[in-house]
């Protein structure tokens, strides 16, 4: 079973000396024929040490004493001075003497070789320096992919006849069943109706049926029932959603940048591409076009302004710290993984070992991107409406982008030519550009795209991957393997989007059988072909290779419609069996490949929380738009991620990495996925919230209410032993009472009346998943603009201070550090106190505009119990008072504890539950709940 | 995925070595017998379930005598000449150039002589400066490589070499590739732990990444400024319910959960799942007992320090003692080795910060009979300039009794875990700059970690985008002068 073997990832050791002997079998000029073995022993220990420590001097570009030792030929012939090998006494051979340092000509001249390496080399002196023919990786031992299957046109093979056609509902179940056959085996009986159902709702959706569509369906006994259900199903905009995720794994979506030095971390508009590609999937947009708008929508023949969003496909990867070779070797990577399932990036630096990529074909691909660049400005998806907040922002926007337009003339140089202190100082001032940008929600939408340089770029090849080595000139031109020999170079600017072409045609044979095989590999939880991401000559060929080629033909002639390969595939007979185990077949075909039943499957991240909350109520079906905090109640595919730092939940349930293009998700058990269930508020108000719910709470008797719980979790009826297990269960979980210590770090709003010494204390109400507030919406009715986050927050009117209030866990001697800040250079400032016990001030200070002050206080004494505010109030008036305070509370005695008010930043901890909450808690964590049979 | 590789599902261990080297006890056994009870059988349970965790114990390649790791991470660079590299021409030379033309990252000046006093320790006489007295005192355990050296003299690629093995790229951690290698000891904590007191160290959690290896393998980062369990790792505690009432549930849970499972003949991932819950159970009371320092005798707290050292050590010995397979523990966030300026003072402070704490982790680990097993590493991403670094404004407070970067020469020690105590190996040119005899690079030092946990390193693969990758890359050889 193949989520088994996905399951146990130690698998691959795979000496390498194997891989080695594969390639090295190459052929040779004279003399003695080298064995596999001894051409290994050289690639492996011999050829590194020359490239790097020999080359240099006896190499390509200089020959001291005549010496080169870049090839068989050039290592006979000696040096100057003669031979440098005595075949018949190795020992006493020039090169040895000099390796081991005895005589005049030490070499390396300046550092010895390390011991182990210079024995390697002698080791193969003596073996009578075997050497390849060829210097390098040449293309003329490159494996003969002419007859590797992925590299094949895609034939239209003809349907097998079968014995048992009534089984039949699909020309695919030909295919299936014909192999079956061939084995004496049969499918599996079609599981029932329930089953397909929820099979079919979350494979299109990501979410579960409701009970009543179930039960619709199962009523349902006239023809076409389950395809109408599909027809719904594709129709309804959480496809999107559902099958925008699988598209994002590929594309390696992220939120940020990576790891940065001064710039602002965050993308402000990476959600344009996200949401694009979401809408794209909605409307069906043809495949071939899909990819062509990811890879040069600013070229593309008839696309709307708004499809430049697709090229996030491109702009939305790791940042390298601005690493130019990186940034395209990701783009490469994303493009040939994810669109054709070639290993590419792995022709950086020498020719593929494996498939037929030379290194010129990677630099060619190279001079594609090297040539396209990302504008400053991003475009516009769309005009900006005219509203005051629109307004507002764009004003802000000119200020800020003003200030650093002013410092660059002030220093009278262009930016690249600053140094020190002054390129601090600018990009500090960009990095507000940039953040005003990320956290204003009035920024209009903006396009991250590429466009063409004037001038393209002509690629050389960099050797070993090094531009400061750089090699021949490569034009700009798509790969040979596909192309073949009609390749022509690319003609129009970049060549990007004759690249796009060429991957998004039906000529391709990888793109379309990449696709199909994705699609089925997301409904059966295992591919056609086992390795999504690479179809080269090392993969598995497919045990179904005439099905793969009948579904990419018919997906082509289907004007690449993803939306009838769904349809095609689910209302096979094929897709509709049972997933029940059986014993004879689970021994001869354990990882199923001949499809003799339906995989059962665990839901992933995102149908497992977007499911928690369809149970509870609480999914907010907001469509598209920025990214939400992932503790929000927003569909988890708009969840922001952070690739640098992604927070540790997405971890924990084998998330795909944001960091490159993820064929397939792992699919790991581990405790910490069981505390998430058992413990995080999160799930603990999914169970709150269930037996909130109105109709829960109407309901009179015990039995009523469990059977409510199941119907809403399970969508169907308990059975007798259930409900008595289950009420069982009820009557004996009153919930105990337990003492608990107040929390460390609380936040509200209030007042703080000096003269009386007392602070009026209220808990904030709403948490956002990121910040503390009156209610969903800013400014709340009732508070205003009252807001705790994290790093600082925003007061409301004069009588509603935000206050951020620690409570001491123990007696202690303590000392506060933090710096307040106001950015807006409006307004009449913010003031801050720090009072204790609600009575004493211990600190107190004001910004009149924008600025900081450090928030010191030296030393207070605190019991356990004593609280301490962080009081934050605006003044006379609130407008622009959005202020940073992240206060430090240090133990001067001890162990210097240190309270760290972003560090011990939190939403409400977990809710106490009651015995029913306790009880839908534990179906939610049920098997029941997460796997799809 | 994976699907050439030989199933390596035989190196899965019998129920009963899992019970065992998990340190399960009751809570385990108790779920085995309820599944027997409810006519799953004894066997099957554990074993085939553990296939599903990633971090069920795994053997190495051939036996060794290493089985954990403790990485001490000086993270900024700790100047060589300064602690364990005494460097008396460099002394001689002070005030005056070299004889050198090394390019250093920033501008840098004459020679200057170290402050600190070097003296002989031990069996071994091999010289400590006074910043580490405490340490000083195990130099018998202790092999110190003279002779280390990296690529570049920038922090962010330098951090990313010594702990992925590739300075720019996205690769799996040493600590992930160990862990995917071994598994972990103690399937109740996570198998690889980086702690770091404050906030993070540059380059963030990609200092521990998993790369391409699954999740699962992440270190786990512990800001170990707070002390609050629930703060240390995720989801740990429950508010919602006494425990009491929470054995209850899970027992509900498990009995729903296996009803379920009879209907579907047994299913190993279904199965895995079921017994996720009872590790979660037993996860909670585990860490609380891992991490609470207050259950250590006086002595033993007194011995490592009161000091956010001390704790984040001694948390270090118990996580070791408990069979977490990899701990990480950094000096603090940022970089706070990185001495351009006042490197007597600071060098003073910081070394006067952990040199107890890694003293006492140390004597406790050898009294413990743990230090055999235990690998202890001690380095930053690399060294400081024997010569003084001159003043460039932005980049250092200009007051020329600091030391720049350097990568071409710089000194880590490793103890315990099947390396040479009171051995050196490897030395600087006369003045400590430069790396000059039996020189070992970062990828060798990999090498040579992987060869004392029973690795093979250019075996230890993992396919990823066509490729095998490894933790040495195409490099590394072990360095064999200094197995014990």
């Amino acid at each position: 079973m193949l989520l088994r073997r996905i399951a146990c990832p130690v698998k691959l050791i795979v000496p390498a000396a194997l891989a080695l002997l594969a390639l090295s079998a190459g052929g040779r000029a004279t003399g003695v024929v080298p064995t596999a073995e001894q051409l290994a022993f050289f690639e492996r220990h011999v050829r590194p040490v020359l490239v790097e420590s020999c080359f240099k001097c006896h190499g390509p570009e200089k020959q001291k004493q005549g010496l080169r030792l870049d090839s068989r030929e050039a290592v006979q012939k000696g040096s100057d001075d003669g031979p440098i090998l005595t075949p018949e006494n190795p020992e006493a051979s020039p090169l040895v003497r000099a390796l081991r340092r005895e005589g005049d000509n030490p070499m390396p001249p300046k550092e010895k070789l390390p011991p182990g390496q210079a024995d390697l080399l002698v080791q193969w002196v003596k073996m009578g320096a075997p050497y390849p023919a060829t210097p390098g990786v040449a293309q003329d031992k490159l494996p003969d992919a002419s007859k590797h299957w992925a590299f094949q046109p895609v034939r239209q093979p003809a349907e097998p006849t079968v014995k048992d056609a009534a089984w039949v509902q699909s020309p695919i179940d030909r295919f299936v069943l014909a192999k079956l056959e061939g084995k004496g085996m049969t499918p599996s009986p079609p599981a029932d109706r329930r089953t397909r159902l929820r099979r079919a709702t979350f494979d299109l959706t990501g979410l579960p049926p409701t009970a009543a569509e179930i039960e619709a369906f199962e009523n349902d006994t006239a023809d076409g029932a389950f395809a109408r259900v599909l027809d719904r199903l594709l129709a309804s905009p959480r496809y999107g959603e559902r099958w925008g995720r699988h598209w994002l794994d590929v594309a390696r979506y992220a939120d940020t940048k990576g790891y940065v030095f001064e710039e602002e971390r965050r993308y402000p508009y990476a959600y344009t591409y996200r949401d694009w590609v979401i809408r794209a999937l909605n409307e069906d947009l043809p495949y071939d076009k899909f990819l062509v708008a990811q890879i040069a929508a600013d070229q593309m023949p008839g696309a709307e302004s708004r499809d430049l969003a697709a090229m996030g496909f491109l702009t939305v990867g790791r940042r390298f710290l601005n690493n130019v070779a990186d940034i395209i070797d990701d783009r490469i990577d994303v493009i040939a993984r994810g669109t054709m399932a070639l290993t590419v990036a792995c022709a950086r630096c020498h020719d593929h070992k494996y498939d037929p990529i030379p290194t010129a074909d990677y630099y060619s691909l190279y001079g594609v991107f090297a040539s396209s660049t990302e504008p400053r400005d991003l475009p516009l998806l769309a005009a900006p409406e005219q509203s005051a907040p629109s307004q507002a922002f764009q004003k802000e926007l000119e200020a800020r982008q003003a200030k650093v337009d002013e410092f660059l003339q002030q220093k009278g140089t262009g930016p690249d030519a600053l140094k020190g202190d002054d390129r601090k100082k600018l990009a500090a001032l960009r990095k507000k550009v940039d953040a005003w940008q990320v956290e204003s929600p009035d920024a209009p939408p903006r396009a991250m795209v590429l466009n063409d340089l004037p001038k393209p770029v002509e690629p050389r090849i960099f050797k070993r991957g090094k531009s400061s080595t750089p090699g021949d000139a490569v034009p700009r031109q798509f790969l040979q393997v596909v192309a073949g020999k009609e390749r022509r170079p690319f003609q129009k600017g970049s060549g990007r989007l004759e690249l796009a072409q060429a991957i998004a045609s039906r000529d391709n044979p990888l793109t379309a059988r990449v696709a199909v095989n994705r699609v089925w590999l997301h409904h059966f939880g295992a591919g056609l072909v086992r390795t999504p991401g690479d179809f080269g000559v090392r993969s598995d060929p497919p045990v179904q290779p005439e099905l793969l080629d009948w579904l990419a033909a018919r997906f082509v002639a289907d004007g690449w419609s993803l939306k009838k390969l769904h349809r095609l595939i689910m209302l096979s007979a094929t897709y509709q069996q049972g997933s029940d185990d059986r014993a004879d077949y689970q021994r001869t075909d354990p990882d199923n490949q001949l499809l003799w039943r339906m995989n059962r499957q665990r839901l992933g991240f995102e149908a497992m929380r977007d499911a928690l909350l369809a149970a509870s109520g609480r999914l907010d079906l907001t469509v598209g738009g920025r990214a939400a905090d992932v503790l929000s109640s927003r569909r988890t595919v708009y969840a922001s991620i952070d690739r640098q730092n992604l927070p540790g939940v997405f971890r924990t349930f084998d998330f795909a990495s944001p960091d490159a293009m993820t064929p397939q998700r792992f699919h790991t058990v581990g405790p910490q996925q069981a505390l998430f269930m058992m413990n995080s508020p999160f799930v603990a108000t999914q169970a709150q919230s269930l037996a909130a719910l109105p109709e829960f709470s109407r309901l009179t008797n015990d039995a009523e209410r469990l059977q409510f719980l199941y119907r809403r979790i399970f969508a169907r009826a308990a059975d007798s032993e259930e409900v008595r297990a289950g009420l069982q269960f009820v009557a004996g979980a009153v919930p105990e009472s337990v003492e608990k210590a107040p929390p460390l770090w609380q936040y509200g709003y209030g007042s703080f009346d000096e003269t009386a010494g007392s602070v009026a204390f209220t808990p904030l109400p709403h948490w956002t998943g990121a910040a503390w507030q009156g209610g969903p919406n800013l400014p709340d009715p009732k508070i205003g603009w009252v807001l705790l986050k994290s790093t600082g927050g925003h007061p409301g009117g004069p009588q509603f201070m935000a206050i951020r209030r620690w409570t001491a866990p123990r007696p202690a001697e303590i000392a506060i550090s933090g710096t307040l800040s106001r950015k807006a250079d409006v307004g009449d400032g913010i003031r801050a106190r720090v009072v204790v016990r609600g009575q004493s001030v211990a600190g107190d200070w004001t910004i009149e505009r924008a600025g900081e002050v450090a928030t010191a206080v030296e030393r207070v004494a605190v019991a356990a119990g004593d609280t301490v505010d962080f009081i934050v109030d605006c003044r006379a008036t609130q407008s622009s008072d959005a202020f940073g305070w992240v206060p430090v509370l240090r133990a001067l005695a001890g162990d210097g504890t240190a309270w760290n008010a972003q560090n011990g930043f939190d939403g409400p901890p977990a809710p106490r539950l009651g015995a029913w909450e306790k009880f839908a808690q534990a179906l939610l964590a049920s098997n029941e709940f997460v796997f799809v049979d | 995925m994976n699907h050439h590789a030989p199933s390596l599902d035989d190196r899965f261990l019998t129920r009963r070595d899992f019970l065992h080297k998990c340190g399960m006890g009751m809570g385990a056994l108790a779920l085995t017998k309820i599944m027997a009870g409810l006519g799953m059988g004894e066997a099957g349970a554990a074993e085939t379930a553990a296939g599903f965790n990633p971090l069920t114990p795994k053997a190495a390649h051939f036996p060794a005598k290493a089985k954990r790791v403790i990485h001490l991470f000086m993270n900024g660079g700790p100047s060589q000449v300064d602690s364990f590299d005494p460097k008396p021409t460099l002394t001689k030379y002070h005030g005056k150039p070299l004889p050198l033309d090394l390019k250093t990252e920033r501008k840098t000046g004459a020679a200057l002589g170290s402050p600190f006093k070097f003296r002989k320790y031990g069996q071994s006489g091999i010289e400590v400066s006074e910043l580490f007295p405490h340490t000083a005192q195990s130099i018998d355990d202790i092999c110190v490589i003279r002779s280390m050296h990296a690529d570049v003299p920038n922090h962010e690629p330098s951090l990313l070499l010594m702990n992925c093995g590739d300075a720019r790229q996205i690769r799996p951690s040493m600590g992930s590739w160990v862990t995917y290698g071994l598994g972990t000891e103690n399937l109740n904590l996570p198998g690889f732990i980086s702690m770091c007191p404050g906030g993070m160290p540059l380059q963030e959690s990609q200092n521990w990444q998993a790369g391409f290896l699954p999740g699962a393998f992440q270190g786990t980062y512990l800001n170990t400024k707070n002390t609050d369990l629930e703060k240390l790792i995720e989801n740990i505690r429950n508010t919602s319910m006494s425990s009491r009432e929470q054995r209850q549930q899970l027992d509900l849970l498990l009995a729903m959960n296996q009803r379920h499972l009879q209907r579907r003949q047994q299913d190993a991932q279904l199965e895995a799942r079921v017994q996720s819950f009872e590790l979660a159970y037993r996860m909670q009371m585990e860490a609380d007992d891992a991490f609470d320092i207050t259950r250590e005798p006086s002595p033993i707290r007194a011995m490592y320090g009161d000091g956010v050292q001390g704790r984040q050590m001694l948390i270090a010995r118990r996580l070791v003692e408990r069979g977490v397979r990899f701990v990480q523990v950094w000096h603090g966030d940022g970089q706070p080795w990185d001495s351009h300026d006042d490197l007597e003072v600071n060098h003073r402070r910081l070394a006067g910060d952990c040199d107890q704490a890694i003293g006492a982790l140390l004597r406790d680990l050898k009294q413990r009979g743990l230090l055999d097993e235990t690998l202890v590493i001690w380095g930053g991403e690399f060294g400081r300039t024997p010569v003084v670094e001159m003043p460039t404004p932005g980049s250092n407070a200009g007051k020329i009794n600091g030391r720049d970067h350097n990568h071409y020469g710089f000194t880590m020690w490793l103890a315990g875990g099947g390396v040479k105590g009171g051995h050196i190996h490897g030395a600087t040119d006369e003045f400590g700059f430069k790396a000059v005899e039996d020189r070992v690079h970062v990828h060798d030092l990999h090498a040579t970690i992987l060869h004392l946990l029973g690795f093979d390193h250019e075996k230890l693969t993992y396919r990823y985008a066509g490729r095998d990758f490894r933790l040495t890359d195409v490099h590394g050889n072990v360095v064999r002068e200094i197995l014990a």
